[in-house]
This record gives structure tokens, C-alpha cells and sequence, in this order.
């Protein structure tokens, strides 16, 4: 769908993105990740056009992307807004022209909309008389309105009130099945984790990871596993286990959870077995680290090694 | 392309339809027809608000020249100065006194007028007249001239066209409608450059703090953007001027059916001021022009001063909306702002102070100077052209103008592109130049 090949942009002496390449699968739903400032802005920008890239390539659908192409993008940005003295249902429609729709092609599919969230009599309304939650269901309608193949939103839930980003969540996961592809930028990892299956992370201006969701933490996984067993709490741990990360009491489920990390070659069986056989063991299972984990310990890695090297 | 036109439309279409324009569109003339009828009735008011004068006359000779009239109505007396000046001061006396001394014949000398509350030009103007009069004829009768044959000869008058000589064979000038026609043209056109270029600004920030400027600009180029709006706000200009001029020329001639008198008022009360004056008094001007042209007629460069105008208003226009909209983009807040339109508007303030010496010698160094300057010659220029000037001067003003404005269009686009989204800290001068060095 959409493919960046060692792209670059710097201003003036800042460097925003350093040759950064990753490849959004098509109907895929693609989290972009890394803290404020790592360049995802940017790199979003460079791919809708907004601004050239000093070095590098984007392609959309396998083309080079072209202002043209584009317009099967529906991009809502992090620095959003509205005309306020403009009509709703104007507003919306001029947005929708501006994105190369026909005028009648619009009207029908903003009514589609205005139904569908319930809106329809806010078409004469001026944007000034809405309130912050009702401006970013109409920033929202705007943005997918031209029934865009790529649907790029950029920190879409910061600022979104919960009632709209469940909504706009359930209208974005409607709209995958029917084929588009989605890519968000987020600095906020763990609500990637149930809405993405793909993900890339920047940070410093470069990229540091990228793949499937899945991929990435079985890649980074550390033979971690848990333990959770009702009865007194064992008074030795497994001798396997090289280190006991916490040991816990579980007031839901009134049982001990302990959590341990393995060699690589070990066996998790024996660990089960050592438990079994002492307490009744009610859950037992591999700890997968979160998104926000394995970020934290490249950012850590990636700082090391930057000041290793000065 | 179409893009651009959607813009251009959106721009023009809701301010066309918001209140503001509107009202300003309709109040504006009615305004200006307001003050015209206000102050003409005020010149009428002032006129019959009558004055007693007092005629203290030594010589005994003008007693019959003064004689009641509409601006005064005349009370005789007789006394010495001392006495007259003793009345002001101790009995607190508020009538406008005029002393003729016995010697007058001999000294010519020593006339004094009197007053505590200024009887006003016409008035003072009118009394002289009246003892030169009879000054004059006493002079000449004592000379042994025969007052009828004096007054034959003084009536002779020599007739004289002013031409002016160039390629085409020369043409009638006529400099005191050209003058007034300067002065309207020059002073229109800066009005326009700053209410449009100014409504560009405010647009263009009114994008940038709601925020929609980066939604807008995912879909169409900033350079489209920037120039869908200037040229949006373009044609308002124009049709607020047509509907302007269409309502002050329906107006004004309303107006002069209703009250024969009332232009009349006003362009006598214009002529008694000093002709700078005259050239700065915004609102009679354009009445004056009307009146003026008309007489002028067709030998006049009337055609030639509207193409101008429409050439140098798109031209100043756009170098300027251009810059106002580069800095309304860069910067975030409303004071900001301020304090970075201030240099650019600099040179457009300072062609209208200019003007009064341009109009006095169109021809001056200063003003073919400031007439070839872009940032001042859509103004200068335009106070220049109605007195008639050679072709290639407006030529190469025309060419440098041009140029200019490519150049700050150009470079506009860049601080622009950038400036949009950025938000934040306010940038510097310095900053606005590096972002035009961004790739773009």
C-alpha cells in the first residue's frame, strides 16, 4: 500500500527523519510510534505532500506519490480545526471538493454521515455553536468522507473525548474490513496494542523497529512466564528460574502469582512441574512484553549507544 | 487548477455573505453621503450663524461700502482705539470689531480687526475687500483716473490654454482636476491596498490559530492556498468598488437633485482652505473629482488614470497581501503580529505622507524616485499620472513593480509553507530567512 524508501528531512540544521524506510501493508492497520518530537509528524507530512523530502522516496500503491495520489488519502491531522464561521454542512463539503470529490458525490455521501452519526441537523449549523466534541466528529467526517484506500491519523486520540474515540475506533475498524488501510501515529503505545497489527518506532529521527505486532514481541520476548497458584506461598522457587521478577498476591483470584524469567534453552514445563506438584496451579502462561516495553528498551539501548559513541 | 478556484470561491463567497461586508458595503456610501450632506449643512450653519460688525471708522469714508449682508449684519460707531481695546478687555466685550485709522489715505497702514470669537476666512476676507475697494477708487480719483475707464481696463484679461507638449502633439491640462484626481487615485488606491491586504492577513490567521491550515493544505499546495486567497479577496475589492462607486454615483446625484445647494457648499468651503488642504480633505475630494473630470472632459488622462489604477492596485496589492499573508503565517498571536506588520506597512504609510510634495512637482526627484521604489510607487505613481508623464518612466515602474512582486510572491509562498505549521514560539527575522531556504 504504501512504501518509504530511506527517506531524510532536516531544517535548517535540525535533522527531523533520518533515512527511514517500512512498508505499510495493505489493509493493514499501522501503528506509527515514538515519543513527541521523534519525527512522526514529519515523516506523516512527507508522505501526504505537505512538505518535500530532502532524500528518499515514497510510494503509494507502488507509484511514486504524486499531489494526485494523495487524494485517496484522508489525512486528519494532530494540529486540527475548522473554519468557525462556516456552516457545517459547507464546511465539510468544501473539504470534500478540495479532495477532488464532485459536489453531488459529496452531498450524498455527508448526508450518508450526518445519518449515520446522528448529526443530520447540524448541516446550518456554524462550527462556532459546537462544542470540542462535536467539532471532531465533523473533523473526522471530513477526513474519511471521500472514502480514502490510506486513512492517516496523526495522535488521533489525544484530544478526542472517549464517547468519539470509541466511535471513530468502531467507524476505523468498520472501514478495514472493508478494505482500507489505516496508519496512526501515536505517542501513547499501549492504545496501539488493540487497534494495530502493524507497527514501526522512531526515535531520535530514525527508525529503530518495524513489523507485524505479533513478530515484534515474540522478537523480543524474554522467556518470561507466570505462575499463579492457590495455597501457602512456596517457600522456594524454581531453581531453573535465573531470575524472580515479583511475587505477588492476587486478591481476584486469591492465589500467589510469581513471575520469572528462564535461560533460553529451558524448558518451561519444569517450572510448571515444580509448581504442580507442590500447590494447585490455577493459571500459567509466557509473559509477552507491551509495545511500550520493547520501546522503552531500545530508547534505553539507543541511548547508550549514542553516548558510548561520543 | 480547479483546486484553486474552489478556494478563491470559498473566500469570496463567505465574505461576500457575512455581515461585516455587507454592512460595510451599504454603510459605506451612505456614510459618505452622510458626511457630505453634514458638512455642507455645517458650512450653512456656520454661515448664518450672523455676526455683528462693528465698523469704527476715522476717516468717515466707508461708511456706506459696509453694508448689512448674509455674513454680517453692520453697527457704526465712533471712537478712539483705546476706547475699543478698553471694551474688550474691562467690559468683556464678545463683538468682532473693525478699526479704520484717520490716517488711513496717507499710511495705508493700521487697519485692525477685532474679535473674540474668529469670525472665520469669507468673513475677514470680505472686510478687506470692502476697504480696499474703496481705497483703491479714492487712490485713483485723486490720481485723475476715470473709475469707468479703470474698471474697463482692469476687466482685460488674456485667455490661456495650458498645453502640455509630448510625441502625440500635446494635449489640455488641466492641473487642478488633475491635482484632485491625483489625489483621490493615490489615496483610493492606498485605502485598498490596506483593507484587502489586510483582510489576506486576517484570513490567513484566522487559518492558522483554528487550526485548519494543515487539513487545507493535505489537499492542495500552500502556494495555491496563499494565492486562491489573495486573488479571492482580490475580487471582493473589486466588487466592493464597483458597488461603491455605483451607489455613490446614484447617491450623489440623488443627493444634488434633493439639495441643489448642498455640493456647492461643500466646494466653496474646500476652495476658501489652502489647496494642501484641500488635496488631504478625503471626503470632498472624490465630489470634486466628479465635478472636475466632468468639466475636464474627454482631453483629460481620466481613461488612462483608471487603467493605472487597476494596474498599480494589482500590482501593490499583490506585494503586498503577499508579504501580509508570509507574516500572518509565521507568526501565532494577534500581538505578534502587530509588532512584525509594522515595517512592512512602513513604506505604504510613507508614500501618503509623500504625497502632498508629489502632487506640488510631479515631476521632482523625490518624486520619480519614489515613483520607480515598488514599495512606494503604486501611490506615488498614481499621484503622478494624472498630470501627464512620459511613458517609459511609467514603464519601468510598471516592469520593477512586477518584478518585485514575483519576487515577494515567490518568497512569501516559502515563509508561508513553513510558517503554517509551525506553532509556538514567535520566530525572528532571522528564522523567516532561513525557512526560505527549506526545500520546497
Amino acid at each position: 500500500m504504501l512504501r518509504i524508501e530511506d527517506v531524510s528531512k532536516s531544517y535548517g540544521e535540525k535533522v527531523a527523519i533520518k533515512n527511514i524506510s517500512f512498508e505499510v501493508p495493505k489493509g493493514s492497520t499501522f501503528g506509527l510510534l515514538g515519543p513527541n518530537g521523534a519525527g512522526k509528524t514529519s515523516l506523516i507530512r512527507i508522505i501526504n505532500q505537505i512538505q518535500p523530502a530532502d532524500k528518499g522516496e515514497v510510494f503509494f500503491n507502488n507509484e511514486p506519490i504524486t499531489s494526485h495520489l494523495v487524494n485517496q488519502i484522508g489525512y486528519l491531522p494532530e494540529e486540527r480545526g475548522l473554519y468557525k464561521k462556516m456552516k457545517v454542512g459547507e464546511q465539510v463539503l468544501y473539504l470534500a471538493r478540495l479532495k477532488g470529490m464532485s459536489k453531488a458525490d459529496a452531498v450524498v455521501q455527508i448526508k450518508w454521515w450526518f445519518e449515520r452519526l446522528g448529526i443530520t441537523d447540524w448541516w446550518t449549523k456554524k462550527v462556532e455553536t459546537l462544542s470540542k466534541g462535536m467539532q471532531q466528529k465533523v473533523q473526522f467526517i471530513a477526513t474519511v468522507l471521500h472514502k480514502p484506500s490510506l486513512i492517516i491519523l496523526d495522535e488521533p486520540f489525544s484530544g478526542f473525548d472517549p464517547v468519539n474515540a470509541e466511535i471513530v475506533k468502531n467507524e476505523l475498524l468498520r472501514m478495514k474490513e472493508e478494505g482500507a488501510t489505516i496508519m496512526l501515529s501515536t505517542h501513547r503505545m499501549e492504545s496501539v496494542e488493540e487497534l494495530c497489527d502493524h507497527i514501526a518506532m522512531i526515535h531520535n529521527s530514525e527508525k529503530v523497529l518495524d513489523g507485524k505486532i505479533a513478530d515484534v514481541k515474540r522478537q523480543f520476548k524474554r522467556n518470561e512466564f507466570e505462575v499463579k497458584y492457590r495455597g501457602e506461598k512456596l517457600e522456594s522457587t524454581p531453581e531453573e528460574a535465573t531470575e524472580i521478577i515479583t511475587e505477588n498476591y492476587d486478591e481476584e483470584h486469591q492465589a500467589h502469582v510469581l513471575q520469572m524469567r528462564l535461560p533460553g534453552d529451558e524448558h518451561s514445563n519444569k517450572v510448571l512441574q515444580f509448581v504442580m506438584e507442590q500447590r494447585q496451579v490455577i493459571g500459567f502462561g509466557e509473559i509477552l512484553p507491551s509495545v511500550e516495553e520493547i520501546f522503552v528498551d531500545i530508547a534505553k539501548d539507543n541511548v547508550n549507544l549514542t553516548s558510548v559513541s561520543k | 487548477m480547479d483546486k484553486i478556484k474552489l478556494i478563491i470561491a470559498r473566500e469570496y463567497m463567505t465574505k461576500i455573505k457575512s455581515r461585516t461586508f455587507i454592512l460595510l458595503t451599504i454603510l459605506g456610501p451612505l456614510l459618505y453621503i452622510g458626511l457630505i450632506l453634514g458638512s455642507a449643512f455645517l458650512a450653512r450653519q456656520a454661515e448664518n450663524d450672523e455676526t455683528t460688525l462693528i465698523v469704527v471708522d476715522q476717516t468717515g469714508e466707508f461708511i456706506n461700502d459696509f453694508k448689512d449682508s448674509e455674513r454680517f449684519s453692520v453697527q457704526l460707531q465712533d471712537m478712539e482705539l483705546a476706547e475699543v481695546e478698553r471694551l474688550y478687555q474691562e467690559e468683556g466685550w464678545e463683538e468682532t470689531t473693525v478699526f479704520i485709522p484717520k490716517d488711513l489715505f496717507e499710511t495705508k497702514k493700521g487697519v485692525k480687526l477685532y474679535y473674540t470669537q474668529n469670525p472665520g476666512l469669507s468673513v475677514t476676507e470680505k472686510i478687506k475687500a470692502t476697504i480696499n475697494g474703496t481705497l483703491r477708487d479714492t487712490e485713483m480719483k485723486k490720481a485723475g483716473i476715470d473709475k469707468e475707464v479703470a474698471e474697463s481696463i482692469r476687466r482685460t484679461k488674456v485667455e490661456m490654454e495650458s498645453k502640455e507638449m509630448g510625441e502625440d502633439g500635446g494635449k489640455s491640462s488641466n492641473a487642478a482636476a488633475a491635482s484632485v484626481l491625483a489625489f483621490g487615485a493615490a489615496f483610493l488606491l492606498y485605502l485598498f491596498i490596506f483593507l484587502y491586504g489586510s483582510m489576506v492577513l486576517r484570513g490567513v490567521q484566522e487559518e492558522k490559530t483554528s487550526r485548519i491550515s494543515e487539513v487545507i493544505i493535505s489537499s492542495v499546495k500552500p502556494f495555491q492556498l496563499m494565492m486562491g486567497k489573495i486573488i479571492g479577496n482580490a475580487l471582493l475589492g473589486f466588487t466592493q468598488f464597483a458597488i461603491w462607486m455605483l451607489l455613490i454615483i446614484v447617491g450623489s446625484v440623488a443627493v444634488g437633485m434633493i439639495f441643489p445647494d448642498a455640493l456647492n457648499g461643500v466646494q466653496e468651503g474646500m476652495m476658501a482652505n489652502n489647496p494642501q488642504l484641500q488635496a488631504s480633505a478625503a471626503a470632498g475630494v472624490d465630489m470634486d473629482a466628479v465635478g472636475l473630470i466632468m468639466q475636464a472632459g474627454m482631453d483629460f488622462n481620466v481613461f488612462e488614470t483608471i487603467f493605472f489604477f487597476f494596474i498599480y492596485f494589482i500590482g501593490g496589492y499583490l506585494l503586498y497581501s503577499s508579504l501580509f499573508a508570509a507574516v500572518a503565517a509565521a507568526v501565532d498571536g494577534q500581538q505578534d503580529l502587530q509588532q512584525f506588520m509594522l515595517p512592512i506597512a512602513l513604506p505604504l504609510i510613507f508614500s501618503m505622507v509623500l504625497l502632498t510634495a508629489v502632487m506640488q512637482n510631479p515631476n521632482s526627484p523625490l518624486a520619480i524616485t519614489f515613483s520607480m521604489f515598488p514599495f512606494t510607487s503604486p501611490i506615488v505613481m498614481m499621484a503622478r499620472i494624472p498630470f501627464g508623464i512620459p511613458w517609459y518612466e511609467k514603464l519601468i515602474s510598471v516592469v520593477i513593480l512586477i518584478i518585485t512582486f514575483m519576487g515577494s510572491v515567490n518568497l512569501s509562498g516559502k515563509i508561508y509553507r513553513v510558517g503554517l505549521l509551525s506553532y509556538g514560539a514567535k520566530p525572528s527575522w532571522k528564522q523567516m530567512f532561513k525557512w526560505l531556504r527549506y526545500k520546497g
